[in-house]
């Protein structure tokens, strides 16, 4: 079965060429608009690992995960940040903020999709 | 006696400072003219008034403080800073020093009061706390707006990238020759397009004195290999020599490791840049307290008229590079402020058609 991965983003655009990308590379997307959505998804549907925007209106992406990892039911779901407030530089090197992987926009797909590949328990199966 | 307290009245009578002198149960008995000005009240009106007239309850109970005190130790009290009213309910700040004056026979009999204005003083300390407030304000208003800014640029960047990137890896179908061409110049250009973002923010941040330094011991040694590492791949594609050079295999400096990464990373990729055949090379070494840092490289060079204003902002001496290579004009004037942060000084020597050497020096430990 296909990875289910849930892209969470404010720009419509943005979730679009991310889904687009995984999809073309077997995964299996469920999307969300916003902090909220994105939590609500995660508890009903449970998807493999979240692609997360940081800079968001209703509830941001840091919030998202705090509340993530405090529910059992979501807490072990791994997280790759997507964030465009900071510039690739400003990262650490391990690509790593605690549990958590981030990456900067403007992204480079193919690290994407690695770090995808190392988050995920095995590598993708279609 | 009366012609002793007559001598020392009119002594008092001129200094500037205002004056006055109370009876044990804090009624004025003689105020000096400066106390009559700085009142607003006449010489009669001040006769036998009671202290409590100028001061609001707070700062009536602490002069009564201030006047038991004194008549209790007998010493005097100095520069006691209280708030009052004139006569036209102004308020002012002064400094008042009272002490004890007894008669022949030690009795205590009156107490002395000398008063000095500080209310402009206290007022401009005042304006300048809210000027340093409103500063700081402004600070981060203007960080704010630098990473919104930052924010809002990247993310259609990051569209444009994204989705030229998919029509070109053959995501959404097959392309023609020509059209993977077109949408190669324009990946390209908007990369560029990222870079002057990425430097733009950093310049503003540098001008706005938000370059955030962190420092920490780090191995300058492992710094240079590793960003020969990183540039290795694109040397070999144009078939140019990276070396790194090291007078001991660890050289320590008390670093943002980051920040000099991107000083290495601005100078290494220049020198690829000009460089068509030959060799780039980093260097290492430690002389005394400094840490010198080099990158030479055995490329074009550059004009004697033009090394005054390469570390210039959006200074370019090439203008007819493609866009590829095409830099931002602001890697050298970035990697001079970093520099400079680290107490450090950048220059470059250079022969035209032999190549240009970049220097890069500061202090092994801060000096600070």
């Amino acid at each position: 079965m296909a990875k289910r991965i849930l892209v969470v983003d404010d720009e419509p655009d943005i979730v679009k060429m991310v889904a687009s990308r995984l999809q073309a590379n077997g995964y299996e997307i469920l999307t969300a608009s916003g902090g909220k959505e994105g939590l609500k998804k995660c508890k009903q549907l449970k998807p493999d690992a979240v692609i997360l925007d940081i800079m968001m209106p209703d509830i941001d992406g840091t919030g998202v995960a705090e509340i993530l990892k405090e529910d059992p039911d979501t807490s072990n779901i791994p997280i790759i940040f997507l964030t465009a407030a900071v510039r690739s530089g400003e990262l650490p090197k391990s690509q790593k903020v605690g549990n958590h992987y981030i990456l900067a926009k403007p992204f480079n797909a193919i690290d994407l999709l690695q770090m995808l590949r190392r988050v995920l328990p095995d590598p993708k199966e279609t | 006696m009366y012609n002793t307290e007559e001598r020392y009245r009119t002594v008092v009578e001129t200094i500037p400072d205002p004056y006055a002198e109370y009876d044990l149960a804090g009624n004025i008995v003689f105020p000096n003219q400066a106390f009559v000005i700085e009142t607003g009240y006449s010489r009669e009106e001040l006769q036998g008034m009671n202290y409590r007239a100028f001061l609001d309850d707070r700062n009536a109970d602490l002069a009564m403080q201030i006047f038991r005190n004194v008549l209790r130790t007998g010493e005097p009290i100095k520069n006691f800073e209280l708030t009052w009213r004139n006569k036209n309910g102004e308020e002012k700040i002064t400094e008042l020093s009272v002490s004890l004056t007894r008669d022949t026979r030690g009795n205590p009999i009156r107490y002395q009061s000398v008063y000095h204005n500080i209310t402009e003083q206290r007022h401009m300390e005042a304006a300048l706390r809210q000027a340093k407030k409103a500063a700081e304000r402004a600070n981060r208003a203007k960080d704010d707006l630098i990473s919104n800014v930052s924010h809002e640029l990247r993310t259609p960047m990051t569209t444009i990238l994204e989705g030229v990137s998919q029509v070109l890896d053959g995501i959404l179908g097959p392309t023609t020759e020509d059209q993977r061409e077109f949408l190669n110049i324009v990946r390209v250009n908007t990369k560029r397009l990222s870079r002057l973002i990425d430097d733009l923010l950093d310049i503003s941040k540098i001008e706005a004195g938000q370059m955030r330094i962190q420092k920490e011991q780090a191995d300058m040694v492992e710094i240079i290999k590793h960003v020969t590492k990183l540039f290795k791949p694109q040397a070999d594609a144009r078939n140019i020599q990276m070396k790194a050079n090291f007078t001991e295999s660890v050289i320590e400096a008390c670093v943002d490791p980051d920040k000099m990464l991107q000083v290495w990373d601005n100078l290494v990729s220049n020198a690829l840049k000009f460089t068509k055949q030959g060799h780039v090379e980093l260097s290492v070494r430690k002389q005394e307290n400094l840490v010198i840092c080099s990158v030479k490289d055995t490329g074009i060079g550059i004009r004697n008229e033009d090394i005054p204003k390469i570390f210039s902002k959006f200074y370019q001496v090439r203008k007819n590079q493609g866009p590829e290579e095409k830099g931002t004009g602001l890697g050298l004037a970035i990697a001079r402020a970093i520099v400079e942060s680290h107490g450090g000084t950048i220059s470059v020597k250079s022969v035209p058609g032999q190549g240009s050497t970049f220097t890069f020096e500061f202090p092994q430990t801060p000096l600070y």
